[in-house]
């Protein structure tokens, strides 16, 4: 049996959506992977599965969740026993919903192995998950639980000293991968025990109890301590071959890296320390608990939704490690923005900080240090200048105590395996918000940097107040007669999305609301438009700023400049550069007019732009003036793909927990001449644009990334690859977090209908 | 199909709206003195017959309908929970084979003609197709239980007459069995020939419970007999709310029945049933189906309020409203396309023909479309034949 990690998922499809044989390789990745897949496991199938034959406990009440063989994990978030139960599920199982009653997980094997490295034992996994199941455990799922952990999580590679060490509790374990020749040659044998099989042996270092209050942490703790840890040593140059030989596809003892940064002597300490005013918030603590659960450090990810502050995560766990680190950022702008965190919130010399990207290439002076910069920089295989040879020259060859990388979802495998083969690193910590499951890279994920750590539920924190609580609203403009009649036309099957997106209807909606949070609210507002005609269309007749691929770096400048600090300027329009690397903290609403097909990532991604916590946190509250101060509109033309694509694009969310209003009366119907398009020759003055531009003018704007050595050498046209044509080359994303260190309150907020804005009171009223 | 208003009323207001005849047929039941003593702010004029008895009733006294039996010849009485759940249980699986469904087990001993003419106005049944419920079957399976029950039995007794039964016999057993005691056992011998042919029909709605003991067999009422002639908001216990709904559209149901699995499953996908525990989602296909079968938003709506989990319930809307709104878009989307029976005229010999005859039709106001190059018209169906005798005219 499998669990539903592995079901029947569709495969996905190559798409060639420029239909030319060349290619830019670097461009940007497109959330191409996401394009073609169904919204998830569960829309597939249809067939109900009957699990009422398991035995219900008499005191079922009490208890918090159903488990089903399957896999399938039901918790009831109004249980008592709710906060022990998230917390013991999130670190076994895939949270596939989480909305406000019940939740859904699911066992996988990924999971499970995300379990047994966070030092959860197979045994505490089905005694825990047997208590707090309201029925007996069903058979398969015990067995599937031992089938999954039997292997994970046996075998750490430890570096102590700075000699790579493979240890274990299993002393059988160990004999077995000594059988491999591989293994066998790389082994160092001590003097003392040369002699025979032998390991040393020594104590494993106390767990200390994250699962503390988890109805007996002292299981928990009297497990891990018990355990005698059996090692031998294997050369530093067989390390990467060694681990090769662990992975599932052969041995299958795929090992967990642990670095004992304590009693690493011989890399030099970097002195610094988190200022006292970054306080990390409750969840944060969480996440840093696991990553140094024993003491040592673990190398995994931790997932924590945009504006929730995934840096003062990496921040904090780099300095604790107290070592050199090396950050990843996906882009220019966002190595900037991670260099300014660390000065931020911890005591680092500016001197011991630097920058490296095409435009900035900070020299490393002194023995330790951090380095920020990008994937790119580091993974690219052609030639460099010679300042930049040196730089990386330096990075290869320094031992680094923290690899720090961000959005590690978006980073294509290639490119993971290339930086991780080119930098030593003790531990890899991968942040990011959105880890779309289906996405089959989170195998590479797992071995590559390790096992998801922690992942906070978006809900919790929306309730803590630490993000904001955006109504979410999707926007249903019908199609007008005349642009409904073109778009069936065959002969339009190209400019299908042109005429969808610039429907009369869905500007006058669009310009309504822009009015409507201008004026009324004086909100800063994102225009988003993937498709450029539109976007130049939109942009022109009301006016307003715009921001594409081909903006230049200082009109983009003085754009943002001018959104942030001029009262005039409220509302700018962004293709999908804005997605990933332009930072606007000021903005709170966001339409959107146009969007790349079903992509639930981008999705999550632009809410993420306006979901950084505003105002004081009393007025967010429950209750206080601005219980729902975000919005987010997509606006869809009804009868057309867009509601098809809108209801796949919201399926991340919604899974979430968020929910998204219909709103079908936009514009309100006594409008009228007061905005545009109101007569009938504005519009076919319109349709007749659209369909005299010729059919490359109306498609998707292609983006190339702009800001480092790549770009400056020129993208080179190659042949297309299998990778690049499915959108798996190159690079992407980015948002920033600069958590702001906002007090928690908790407190718990009914929805008081008198609080909602005025559009979301009219609907059906 | 014939019409079936549902009503739900009172078991006395029926008897009182029956014709003469059977009214005295049931006035020489004693029984009916003490139903409709019972009854305080209503008064009747006095039948002479039921005068007579009414009178014999006060001297005498009221008279017990018939005597328990003994404990010692009946062992293993079920106990009062026992029996609620053996009532429940016996309701439900008469309901699930009301509605035809393939969870039910086929184990009553009612005729299928007799389970047609209760499904009469329940469900529809279109030809080559399995009977579906109708709007008004689906109102029946959100009701009450006595108030089902109560429709079943209005159905049952008008029906008797076909079956060769008095209406009035039935009436008064019926009357007769309200009076018994809730759990105690009844012996079967003290029955006449209808009754025990009618007291096995009651044991199928799960009205009493029958049991055979060595040399005896005996009948046990259940709280659903003796809450038979009570009148309806008396025994309405407010049921308990199961349903959660999630505003991700899933649905989770608190419940153990079958029953409420064949409800849900009417308007949702039902994906896991767990032992008291039932997970399905409200997806636009499962609620096209409901709207084919007839089923209205509104009631979805309804049902999933009414029968909101207590946890859910306080809080507003219990029913989340990005899922209601969506269910109620997801019926206004269906009903945007407006069906006009029309015909449609072509081949037309000459460019004039068709002219004067497009000119008619508007003329009318039948025209619906037209197509002066290829010459067709589109015409209101019930304007064929002018158009037929126009054209004819125009030749």
């Amino acid at each position: 049996m499998t669990g539903d990690g592995d079901r029947g998922r569709p495969k996905k499809k190559l798409k060639n959506s420029a239909k030319a044989s060349h290619f830019v390789e670097y461009k940007e990745l497109d959330y191409a992977e996401d394009f073609d897949e169904e919204t998830g496991d569960r829309d597939g199938e249809a067939k109900k599965r009957d699990f009422t034959k398991l035995e219900l406990k008499l005191d079922h009440s009490n208890r918090p969740l159903w488990a089903c063989s399957d896999g399938r994990i039901f918790l009831e978030t109004f249980s008592p026993l709710y906060k022990q139960a998230y917390d013991f599920l999130i670190a076994i199982a895939e949270p596939v919903c989480r909305p406000e009653s019940m939740h859904e997980y699911n066992l996988t094997p990924h999971s499970l192995y995300a379990a047994v490295s966070v030092g959860l034992e197979t045994e505490t996994i089905v005694n825990v998950l047997n208590k707090l199941s309201k029925t007996k455990l069903p058979k398969e799922m015990i067995d599937f639980i031992h089938g999954s952990t039997a292997n994970y999580g046996k075998v750490k590679l430890v570096l102590k000293k700075n000699r790579y060490f493979i240890e274990s509790p299993f002393p059988e374990v160990l004999k077995k991968l000594l059988k491999d020749d591989v293994i066998n040659k790389a082994r160092i044998s001590s003097e003392e025990n040369r002699a025979g099989e032998a390991f040393s042996i020594s104590k494993a270092p106390g767990e200390i109890n994250t699962h503390s209050g988890l109805l007996d942490g002292v299981d928990l703790a009297a497990v891990a301590e018990e355990k005698e840890i059996h090692s031998f040593e294997v050369d530093p140059s067989q390390v990467e071959s060694v681990k090769q030989r662990c992975l599932p596809n052969a041995l299958n003892y795929p090992m967990l890296e642990e670095y004992d940064f304590r009693n690493d002597t011989v890399n030099p300490d970097l002195n610094m320390e988190l200022k006292p005013q970054a306080q990390p918030r409750p969840y944060q603590e969480k996440s840093l608990s696991k990553m140094f659960g024993n003491g040592r450090a673990r190398s995994g990810i931790i997932v924590l939704p945009c504006g929730a502050g995934k840096s003062l995560v990496g921040v904090s766990a780099a300095c604790r490690i107290k070592k050199s680190c090396l950050c990843l950022a996906t882009n220019a702008v966002s190595v900037d923005q991670w260099a300014f965190q660390f000065k931020l919130w911890s005591t680092i010399r500016d001197d011991q900080i630097c920058r490296f990207t095409s435009d900035n290439k900070e020299k490393f002076r002194g023995n330790t240090g951090v380095v920020v910069t990008t994937y790119n920089m580091v993974a690219f295989g052609g030639k460099r200048s010679e300042d930049s040879e040196k730089i990386i020259e330096e990075i290869r060859n320094r031992e680094w105590g923290l690899l720090l990388m961000d959005e590690v979802h978006v980073v294509p495998a290639h490119m993971f395996r290339k930086v991780i083969s080119i930098t030593k690193s003790h531990c890899k910590l991968g942040l990011t918000a959105t880890l779309v499951r289906e996405d089959e890279r989170i195998t590479d994920l797992n071995f590559l940097i390790g096992p998801k750590l922690y992942e906070a539920n978006w809900l919790d924190l929306v309730k803590g107040g630490f993000i904001a609580n955006v109504q979410c609203a999707e926007v249903w403009c019908p199609m007008t007669k005349e642009f409904f009649a073109e778009y069936l036309k065959k002969e339009n099957s190209k400019k299908k999305q042109a005429l969808y997106v610039m429907n009369p209807n869905k500007f006058r909606a669009c310009e309504f609301l822009i009015r409507f949070h201008e004026q009324q609210r004086g909100d800063k507002i994102i225009v988003f438009a993937d498709n450029l005609f539109a976007l130049t269309a939109y942009a022109m007749r009301l006016r307003k700023p715009m921001i594409y691929g081909a903006t230049s770096h200082q009109e983009r400048t003085r754009i943002l400049e001018a959104f942030k600090h001029s009262p005039d300027v409220n509302t700018i329009f962004l293709s999908k550069v804005g997605d990933n690397s332009i930072d606007i903290p000021e903005a709170n609403v966001i339409i959107q007019i146009s969007s790349h097909a079903g992509s639930r990532r981008q999705e999550a991604q632009r809410l993420g732009r306006i979901l950084r916590a505003k105002g004081r946190p009393q007025d967010r509250m429950a209750g206080g003036k601005e219980e729902y101060n975000a919005f987010f509109y997509s606006l869809v033309s009804t009868d057309t793909q867009e509601m098809y694509y809108s209801t796949k694009r919201q399926q991340f969310l919604i899974d979430q927990g968020y929910s998204f209003k219909v709103i079908t009366s936009l514009p309100p119907l006594d409008s009228g001449p007061e905005l545009s398009l109101y007569h009938l020759n504005e519009q076919l003055d319109l349709l007749n644009k659209v369909l005299s531009a010729g059919d490359d003018a109306v498609g998707l704007e292609q983006l190339e990334e702009d800001a480092d050595d790549i770009a400056l050498l020129k993208a080179r046209r190659t042949v297309g690859s299998m990778s690049a044509l499915s959108g798996a080359s190159g690079m992407v994303y980015m948002e920033y977090n600069t958590g702001h260190g906002k007090k928690k309150v908790a407190k718990i907020k009914p929805k008081d209908p008198s609080k909602r804005h005025s559009l979301f009171k009219k609907r059906f009223g | 199909m014939p019409q079936v208003r549902i009503v739900a009323k009172n078991f006395m207001d029926m008897v009182a709206a029956l014709p003469t005849m059977r009214l005295d047929k049931l006035y020489e039941s004693i029984f009916i003195c003490e139903a409709v003593l019972r009854k305080k702010e209503t008064s009747y004029k006095m039948n002479p017959k039921f005068q007579s008895n009414m009178r014999k009733y006060l001297l005498h006294g009221g008279v017990l309908p018939r005597v328990s039996m003994p404990l010692g010849v009946t062992v293993r009485l079920p106990t009062l929970e026992d029996l609620e759940s053996y009532a429940q249980k016996q309701w439900e699986r008469f309901l699930l084979q009301l509605i035809n469904s393939a969870q039910a087990e086929r184990l009553l001993n009612f005729s299928s003609s007799m389970i047609r003419v209760f499904q009469r106005g329940l469900l529809s049944s279109r030809e080559n197709e399995d009977p579906r419920l109708t709007e008004n079957g689906f109102q029946f399976l959100l009701m009450e239980t006595n108030a089902q029950l109560w429709y079943i039995i209005r159905e049952y007794i008008t029906t008797s007459e076909d079956r060769g039964v008095d209406p009035a016999d039935l009436i008064s057993f019926l009357l007769e069995l309200s009076f018994h005691s809730l759990g105690e056992a009844y012996n079967m011998n003290s029955l006449t020939d209808v009754q025990s042919k009618a007291i096995e029909d009651l044991a199928d709605f799960g009205v009493v419970k029958l049991q055979q003991g060595r040399k005896e067999s005996w009948f046990i009422p259940t709280k659903l007999a003796t809450n038979l002639s009570v009148s309806l908001s008396d025994s309405s216990s407010r049921k308990q709310g199961f349903v959660v709904v999630e505003t991700n559209f899933r649905m989770y149901a608190y419940s153990t029945s079958k029953l409420h699995s064949e409800i849900l499953r009417l308007f949702s996908r039902i994906e896991y049933q767990l032992p008291n525990l039932i997970v399905g989602a409200i997806t636009k296909e499962s609620l096209y189906t409901a709207f084919e079968n007839g089923i209205t938003s509104d009631q979805i709506i309804s049902f999933l309020q009414q029968n909101a989990h207590p946890r859910v319930a306080e809080r507003l809307p219990t029913v989340p409203e990005n899922v209601t709104d969506q269910i109620r878009l997801w019926e206004t989307d269906r009903n945007r396309v407006e069906m006009t029976p029309s015909h449609l005229y072509e081949d037309f010999p000459s460019k004039d023909v068709f002219e004067t005859a497009s000119d008619f039709a508007r003329e009318v106001g039948g025209l619906l479309w037209e197509d002066s190059q290829k010459m067709r018209l589109i015409v209101r169906g019930e304007l064929h034949q002018q158009m037929r005798d126009f054209l004819r005219r125009s030749k």
